[in-house]
C-alpha cells in the first residue's frame, strides 16, 4: 500500500522521531510505513490521520491490485 | 529509595553467599549451600549492577529509558515481527522434530525416548487445534 506519509510530515516539519514520540510507535516503525515496508494495522492508520487532521484515505492509497 | 533497595539485596546475596560457605558446611547440606551460594551470587550481581545504574543514570534519563523501552516492546510492527519470527521457527521446529523421530527410528533408540519425541508431536497438533478454537473464537 502506497502513502503520502513522508511528504505530509514533511510538510509538517516533523522529524520521524517526532513523530514516532507523537503516535507512541518507534522511529523504525515510521520508516517503514514511510518506505512502503510495513502496511500499519487500523488503529495506527487512524491515529496518524486523526494526528495530521486528514482522513485515511487521503494518507494511504489502496490499490485493488496489490491483493 | 531505589539505591537503597539494591544495596540491600547485594547485601542479602553476600551474607548468603558467605552462609553457603562458612555455615551450612555439613556433608548432608551440601544442597542447599550449593543453593545458597547460587542464589546469593546471583543477587550480588543483580544489586551491584543495580547500584551501579542507579549513580550512572539519572532519575529522569533512567524514566526516559524506561518509556522508550515500553514504547519498543509495545509497537505493532515490533509485534508483529515477533509474531512472525515464532510462527517461522515454530513451523521449523516442526519439521526439525519430526526428522529427529525419524532418525531416533533409524538408529534403533529406546522406545521411551522414541515415543517422548512422538508425544511432543502429539502435543504441538493438539496446541495448534486448541489455540486455532480459543482464536477463532476470540477473533
Amino acid at each position: 500500500m502506497k502513502n503520502k506519509l513522508e511528504a505530509i510530515r514533511k510538510q509538517q516539519g516533523l522529524r520521524q522521531e517526532e513523530l514516532a514520540a507523537a503516535l507512541a510507535v518507534s522511529r523504525q516503525t515510521i520508516s517503514s510505513l514511510e518506505n512502503g515496508r510495513y502496511n500499519p494495522s487500523l488503529i495506527l492508520a487512524m491515529k496518524i490521520a486523526r494526528f495530521f487532521g486528514l482522513t485515511v484515505e487521503e494518507i494511504f492509497i489502496y490499490e485493488e491490485e496489490e491483493e | 529509595m531505589k539505591r537503597f533497595l539494591w544495596a540491600i539485596t547485594a547485601l542479602a546475596g553476600v551474607i548468603a553467599v558467605l552462609t553457603g560457605f562458612y555455615v551450612l558446611t555439613g556433608e548432608s547440606l551440601k544442597m542447599l549451600s550449593g543453593l545458597c551460594i547460587g542464589a546469593g551470587s546471583a543477587a550480588v550481581g543483580l544489586g551491584l549492577g543495580g547500584l551501579i545504574r542507579t549513580f550512572l543514570i539519572s532519575a529522569s534519563e533512567d524514566e526516559e529509558i524506561l518509556r522508550a523501552k515500553e514504547i519498543e516492546m509495545k509497537d505493532e510492527r515490533n509485534t508483529r515481527i515477533r509474531e512472525k519470527a515464532g510462527y517461522m521457527t515454530a513451523r521449523i521446529m516442526n519439521y526439525a522434530l519430526l526428522a529427529f523421530v525419524l532418525i531416533l527410528g533409524f538408529i534403533g533408540a529406546d522406545k521411551v525416548i522414541l515415543l517422548s519425541a512422538c508425544a511432543l508431536i502429539v502435543l504441538e497438533a493438539v496446541l495448534v487445534i486448541v489455540f486455532s478454537n480459543y482464536y477463532a473464537k476470540k477473533m
